[in-house]
């Protein structure tokens, strides 16, 4: 199979992070519940990972990382803690159900900061113009699951230093690959899932907290256990309940393979499979590739049309020819009607450290065949 | 043998504690303790012997994190001290 779907989850991931996923299963308990070997060794776990997702995206205590089931778990989170019922969000025109879902159970008002695909100077324009009137958070994402657009989110986040608003990153697509510093820009939260570009298993994902948070869910903690309420700190605020050891386990063998090979090489190399991929699909008269002009604003995510034909019916084509793409909405409907092709969605590439050039050329070969029989 | 216990709010914290005295030569030993102690139900402690007590609150102090109380342990009682 020819797996370009990274977007939805890294499918390849490392060895070391199978590795440690078993090891965790054969010699790790319950965290926080006792002081019997497994449990501390599941309890030191926990802190190496979260001490080095603290060092990797510039959280100033281990105690401000909250370890969750996916980006979207954060995103409610964070969202649900700053934004009142019938309260004001400004957003990117490229959200997230992850995103806008939540604002819609608030009944919260969602303006939308919206600019022209890879515009940054429109875009900072957009949201310079929504902060007039104020807003009880400001969701960005840090980069489009749809387009591969990568936001200028450190302009972002001046802005809303500027105007006192809490700035909430959805870091889904850009970790592991653009650098996240939380104190450099002064964001409330961050959420990133740890399946994608952190390459861990389904089912973990990071909270980065620069603000007060409450809880989706109340549990044991292992601590203050005869208060009723929620503990007053975190990380346990946030985090009822048995943690996913071996998940965690896969998720500090993840971010290890990440700071080695380094995001920026990661990022060259899939920049370099999607322009290849771009160029391919260009020479394709009835394809459109949605690309940015400037390379620094896309990364390894890539969106086209092919004329007259469904993107589910094209990528079904290509399944049948052993190439997973995904095809429709993304789950990402604002994103899809800001750029223009909600009607009809898209049909999305998306890479990882793991694919080839090799690949794409049998992905562009693939798609030639299902289009021109 | 008489020792101090410096209290946490969490398994975190008192990592963090116990992370801080890393290379410093203070051999801190993590301990769960209850409600006797923390006074909130089940906890963590940091127990320090009290030769090594000054040199890890000097450590600590500088690195900023605090714990929840310190306990002074000894023959005769407990007693709480100021870090």
């Amino acid at each position: 199979m020819i797996y370009l779907d990274s977007a939805a989850t890294t499918f390849r991931k490392p060895q070391s992070v199978r590795a440690a996923v078993l090891r965790a299963m054969q010699t790790m308990s319950s965290p926080g519940r006792g002081g019997y070997a497994s449990a501390r060794a599941a309890e030191e776990l926990l802190f190496r990972t979260r001490s080095l997702a603290a060092e990797t995206f510039g959280v100033s205590s281990p105690e401000q990382v909250v370890f969750t089931t996916s980006a979207t778990h954060g995103l409610n989170i964070a969202i649900k803690s700053l934004v009142p019922s019938g309260g004001r969000a400004i957003v990117s025109p490229w959200e997230h159900n992850a995103v806008t879902r939540p604002l819609h159970a608030l009944h919260a008002e969602m303006a939308v900061a919206a600019a022209p695909l890879f515009d940054d100077d429109a875009c900072v324009r957009a949201f310079q113009k929504a902060l007039r009137r104020g807003a009880d958070a400001v969701i960005c994402t840090d980069a489009s699951n749809v387009f591969g657009y990568a936001l200028p989110i450190e302009e972002i986040a001046g802005l809303c230093r500027r105007a006192g608003i809490p700035l909430i990153v959805d870091a889904s697509q850009s970790a592991g690959v653009l650098p996240l510093d939380m104190t450099a820009l002064g964001a409330a939260f961050a959420a990133m899932p740890g399946h994608k570009g952190l390459y861990g298993p389904q089912g973990t994902g990071l909270l980065l907290c620069g603000a007060a948070a409450n809880p989706l869910m109340e549990g044991g903690t292992g601590s203050a256990s005869l208060a009723q309420d929620m503990p007053d700190f975190l990380p346990d605020r946030l985090e009822a309940g048995t943690h996913n050891v071996p998940g965690i386990a896969g998720l500090e063998a993840g971010l290890r393979f990440v700071r080695e090979k380094t995001p920026e090489r990661i990022l060259r190399h899939e920049r370099r499979l999607i322009r290849r991929a771009a160029e391919g699909l260009s020479r394709m008269s009835d394809v459109t590739p949605y690309t940015a002009a400037e390379e620094r604003r896309q990364l390894g995510v890539l969106s086209f049309t092919v004329d007259g034909e469904s993107p589910e019916d094209v990528a079904e084509a290509l399944a049948k020819r052993g190439v997973a793409v995904r095809a429709g909405l993304h789950c990402a409907p604002l994103a899809h009607r800001s750029g223009g092709t909600a009607e009809t969605g898209t049909v999305r590439v998306s890479v990882s450290a793991f694919e080839t050039e090799a690949e794409i050329d049998g992905f562009l070969r693939a798609l030639r065949a299902a289009l021109h029989p | 043998m008489d020792y101090y216990l410096l209290t946490a709010r969490s398994i975190t914290h008192v990592q963090q504690m116990a992370k801080a005295l890393e290379h410093t030569g203070v051999n801190a030993k993590i301990r769960r303790v209850g409600t006797g102690v923390t006074k909130s139900g089940c906890g963590y402690t940091l127990q320090v012997s009290e030769r090594q007590y000054p040199r890890c609150a000097e450590r600590l102090r500088s690195a900023g994190i605090r714990p929840v109380r310190v306990l002074h342990v000894t023959g005769s009682g407990t007693q709480e001290v100021p870090l």
